[in-house]
């Protein structure tokens, strides 16, 4: 079918991913309605369009006469209770024919809700289990392990997985997308994931997680993706002519091109063959905020393959600045959302915001249109991109996100009396806005002495003397009796015609650092606050 | 405390440099072809055979990276850092050749001006910014035991102001330039070796090696090496304005601009600023042929900057070709000039190739212009990306052909779809008469029993000939390789100037075989009679 002809994917708002976990919610044995209870209460009345339900990595979450189900790795005899509620009530429900995906589906339509199913392409959580936290799971080792939901056909084949060398070690257990029975397994998944119900269509999640090739072979393997991707095409194609309305395909996949090109995502071939419906980015490892929406939209010109930036919930952003985690988080996530609107999206995605969507509602409400996001408080900051240490479990999860991350970064002297610029782009037209209280620069400086001379600029005019705001988290934290702590907050209360809509450039330059201290000062944040009155 | 500053701007139109056809950078290796102690006269000799009578217009010499080559007052002269006691007797003469040559009261530097001028050859200097021959060093711990001639104390006593873990192993003792004192450092070698002879300009050669700043934080630690790039022109300036005629500096970078990026060359800002005048492309190790020529000269715009391609060793190129290898490597660097020059390039660089009195002429009098040449031979192919399995040189390849498609494994698909290279023309092969061939090499290819189907730009093409090494070597009995070569005479039309897409699709493979094919290299061969 020529892409530009293909049925234009339903206006969403908000596409809402759910990681299926609820099933160890409850005790067993759940009932569905306490389970579609508990996943669609916080999203009622809310902008979340469709819900993407996660069936899971590998194990079939529906009986299966090719797959194994959840459980049968373990004999149905588990390591927790936690498992064996989440495996054993699931598996309950098909006992007792309790219809779990199509009553799913069901409740979703009646709060005007659509309902996919997701798949996770590799996800890998077998790095490490109760006597391995110190390294990760190597291919050799998989078959004597009883890590849960690690198949019996993948411990029978460690020569499909990547491979120690081919990508971060923890993810060295990771199927090797360009073995076609790779493929033809995955394939198989998603076939049966389709007719488990009348779904509205799937989410192929790409990003969960992101190592699927080779990793200095996966630009010219590439194909082997989009062959996957041409493959589950063709058959949603064949469900939608079946059942005689559309099956949509999304795709999660990296934030820029250059973190797809690296993965082996050839996205422009995807919109061009009209592979999906459409393209919903985010990190592997948290939020990459650095999406290159205006070329996802130049790409997808004359198609009806729609973006969606997509925000996950990961806790350590928010943490440490001067306004609390929630209220940073907050203000953060709107004044992203709000540029991507502005920059061309549809919507965003939400991933594994399942267990803080009631404490969310607020923003649940408000991130999904344009509108709903005017004059609302919020945050613009420079790209921050933090990367694990070499010791760490999981080291080389972000090697592919927020690649020009700005911060955080050491402050070095130089020669020609230059520094680090950031980049911070504002969407919010406020020169002239009456509706204004403040707008701030706030800069997060770690290891920063009084006795320092630095110089700031806000595109290329030296700001004055800030508000000095030493206590970084200690005045945020009642119990703290300290009231300095290694970083060091400097603030500039900021006329509303410094900050208009567009880019701003802050220029940080190191005159010179207090002798008595050996190490470099850092960075860490570089932030514009914008609040209106109430 | 804040302060306030006021950030000069560089605004003076600044004058182009020659328009150079072909850029020759020498690393310095003409010192130890004589036996010692070798006369001025022999060394310039030996610099000049290669160059002479051929399109080379400018000779970049490397003044090498740890000693002072020259008789400096403040760094170690080369020799120093061994107490001028050689492991071999190369290094022996490569040093003392030198010194001797000051200890005669002789300039080589001012000579090799000299024969420059009379040959219509400029000559600048070269600086490796960050070169790593200390390959058998994977620690700060045995960099400061080493006795590694070119390891000065400075390095040693100073194991902090290095990249230690946050680099491949082989680059664990190259300068962190985001010190400051690495800077000062770097900033004073150059300013040294700018003042040395009257030389034309100078060039920065930022990928000897590319590796300057810890790993994953390069991006944001960017503005330091732009730092040391504004200081360096800064410094330039003065010597241009105190001998009254400009004294332009080149700089060697990536090949593509993500790849800058990743190494922290801040390329748009370099630009912007005018801290360079020339603009040379090249991999970390070996040719790059991703060059992106018009995101250069997009950078280029409305500056004076020009933009040079340059080309390094071809040794991972090598294959089991139909033709010799010397013959392919001529075909293959008159192929990507000629692409080069039709998107724009001011001319060509060339990187270690060594050359002598009679080698590598017949590339070095043609690849200079795009009049020279016309109705040349040439092989226009896929590009290739191999990753070496040397454990002393880990990731020396990890920026450097970022695009390649070959050598990739044929694997069966569930859609009928296989690779896509891209291989572009830019012969007009039709109005020249050439003939041409289109020419895969399929490794462990069974030909009876395996069935691929090649499309050119969509049109499935026919039966192809199949031809081996093997076969086509007298001195060999055997009639058959492990690799094979499919061939189509193609018509002019089918490869006619322009991108071109050859896609393979795996149809079939030999069920005898359990290893996958893998498809080595995609070329088109252009052949004028």
């Amino acid at each position: 079918m020529n892409p530009a002809e293909r049925p234009l994917p339903p206006d969403y708002g908000i596409l809402f991913n759910h990681d299926g976990t609820f099933h160890g919610y409850s005790e067993y044995p759940q009932q569905v309605d306490d389970l579609l209870d508990k996943i669609y209460g916080p999203l009622k009345d809310t902008q979340v369009g469709a819900l993407l339900w996660c069936v899971g990595a590998e194990q079939a979450m529906w009986p299966s006469e090719r797959l194994e189900m959840i459980g049968d790795d373990q004999g149905r005899r588990y390591l927790t209770v936690k498992d064996m509620r989440r495996a054993e009530s699931l598996r309950t429900m098909f006992d007792e024919r309790a219809d779990l995906y199509g009553n799913m589906v069901r409740r979703g339509h009646d709060l005007d809700m659509d309902v996919y199913v997701s798949i996770r392409m590799n996800d890998n959580h077998f790095w490490s289990d109760s006597g391995r936290k110190a390294y990760p799971l190597a291919p050799e080792e998989m078959a004597k392990t009883v890590r849960p939901h690690l198949t019996q056909f993948r411990k029978d084949h460690p020569e499909w997985v990547l491979g120690i060398g081919n990508a971060p070690r923890w993810a060295v257990t990771s199927w090797n997308m360009a073995n076609p029975e790779v493929r033809e397994y995955t394939l198989l998944r998603i076939e049966e994931a389709c007719r488990q119900a009348d779904w509205d269509g799937i989410e192929i999640d790409w990003q969960r997680h992101a190592f699927h090739l080779p990793e200095f072979d996966a630009y010219r393997l590439m194909y082997t993706i989009t062959d996957l991707q041409r493959a589950i095409r063709r058959f949603t194609d064949a469900i939608a002519e079946e059942r005689g309305r559309p099956f949509h395909v999304i795709a999660r996949v990296g934030a820029s091109e250059e973190t797809n090109r690296r993965i082996g995502y050839d996205i422009e071939t995807w919109i061009k063959e009209g592979l999906c419906d459409i393209i919903a980015t985010n990190a592997n490892s948290g939020n990459d905020p650095g999406v290159e929406v205006e070329r996802y939209v130049e790409m997808m010109e004359g198609t009806n393959v729609k973006i969606y930036p997509g925000f996950d919930s990961h806790g350590e952003f928010g943490r440490g600045h001067l306004v609390p985690a929630d209220p940073w988080r907050e203000a953060w996530f709107r004044g992203l959302a709000g540029g991507y609107y502005d920059r061309g999206a549809s919507g965003v995605h939400l991933f594994n915001w399942h267990n803080f969507a009631e404490a969310r509602r607020p923003l649940l409400k408000t991130i999904g249109s344009p509108e709903t996001l005017d004059k609302q408080d919020k945050i613009y900051t420079s790209i921050k991109r933090h990367d694990r240490g070499k010791k760490e479990l999981r080291y080389g999860a972000e090697r592919d996100d927020r690649l020009l991350g700005e911060a955080p970064v050491p402050l070095y002297r130089t020669l020609t009396d230059e520094g680090p610029t950031f980049h911070i782009s504002v969407y919010d037209d406020i020169a002239d806005s009456e509706d204004l209280e403040r707008v701030e620069l706030q800069v997060n400086l770690v290891q920063y002495s009084p006795s320092d001379v630095l110089t700031f600029t806000l595109d290329g005019r030296p700001l004055g003397e800030s508000v000095p705001s030493m206590d970084s988290g200690a005045s945020t934290n009642p119990g703290d009796p300290g009231q300095l702590g290694e970083d060091a907050w400097l603030v500039w209360k900021l006329d509303a015609k410094q900050v208009g809509y567009g880019t701003h450039e802050v220029q940080i330059v190191l005159v010179q650092r207090d002798p008595r201290l050996s190490v470099p000062i850092v960075v860490e944040n570089v932030e514009l606050h914008i609040k209106y009155r109430r | 405390m804040t302060q306030t500053l006021t950030r000069p701007v560089a605004t003076e139109s600044r004058q182009k440099t020659p328009p150079y056809r072909i850029i020759y950078n020498w690393d310095g290796a003409p010192h130890h072809y004589s036996e010692y102690p070798q006369t001025t006269e022999q060394f310039l000799e030996k610099t000049y055979a290669p160059l002479t009578d051929t399109q080379v217009d400018a000779l970049f010499w490397s003044m090498g990276t740890h000693e002072a080559t020259w008789l400096s007052e403040n760094i170690p002269v080369a020799g120093d850092t061994v107490g001028r006691v050689y492991d071999g007797v190369m290094s022996m003469r490569d040093t003392e050749n030198l010194r001797a040559m000051f200890e005669r009261g002789e300039d080589p530097y001012d000579a090799m001006v000299a024969r420059g001028r009379e040959l219509d050859i400029d000559v600048w200097p070269s600086i490796r910014m960050n070169d790593q021959h200390f390959w058998d060093i994977d620690s700060l711990d045995a960099m400061q035991k080493s006795n590694s001639q070119g390891m000065t104390d400075m390095r040693k006593q100073h194991p902090e102001w290095c990249l230690g873990d946050d680099a491949p192993n082989w680059c664990t003792s190259s300068w962190n330039m985001a010190i400051l004192e690495v800077r000062e450092h770097k900033l004073d070698l150059i300013e040294q070796a700018c003042r040395l002879a009257d030389w034309d300009g100078v060039e920065l050669d930022w990928q000897r090696h590319a590796f300057h700043l810890p790993g994953k934080h390069e991006y944001r630690l960017r503005y330091a090496l732009t730092d040391l790039q504004r200081a360096i022109r800064q410094m330039t300036d003065r010597i241009a304005e105190e001998r009254g005629r400009p004294f332009p500096v080149a700089v060697r970078v990536a090949a593509t601009m993500e790849a800058c990026r990743r190494v922290g060359y801040d390329v748009e800002t370099w630009a912007k600023e005018g801290l360079c005048d020339v603009i040379i492309g090249g991999g970390n190790s070996g040719t790059d042929p991703c060059f992106e020529t018009e995101n250069f000269l997009e950078l280029a715009q409305d500056t004076n900057i020009r933009v040079y391609p340059g080309y390094d060793f071809d040794s991972r190129q090598m294959a089991k070709r139909l033709l010799p290898h010397s013959e392919w490597r001529d075909r293959w660097y008159a192929a990507m000039s000629q692409g080069h020059f039709d998107r724009g390039a001011d001319g060509i660089y060339i990187f270690n190739w060594h050359a002598g009195e009679t080698t590598r002429r017949k590339s070095l009098t043609t690849i200079g212009s795009p009049e020279t040449l016309k109705r040349q031979d040439k092989a226009y192919t896929a590009i290739q990306r191999s990753i070496a399995n040397n454990p002393l040189r880990e990731d020396s390849e990890r920026d450097d052909r970022l695009y390649g498609e070959v050598p990739v494994t044929l694997y069966r698909t569930l859609t009928g779809d296989g690779p896509t290279f891209h291989v572009p023309v830019s012969d007009e092969v039709d109005a020249d008469r050439a003939s041409v061939q289109l020419l895969i090499e399929f490794e462990h290819f069974s030909p009876t029993a395996d069935e691929v189907q090649v499309s050119l730009d969509g049109v499935t093409l026919g039966l192809a000939a199949v031809r081996n090494v093997t076969a086509e070597d007298p001195t060999n009995p055997g009639d058959v390789d492990e690799n094979s070569w499919l061939v189509w005479d193609m018509e002019p039309r089918q490869a006619a100037k322009g991108p071109h897409e050859i896609k393979v699709v795996l149809i079939h493979r030999d069920p005898r075989i359990r290893t996958p094919i893998v498809v080595n290299n995609v070329e088109f061969w252009v052949t004028y009679g």
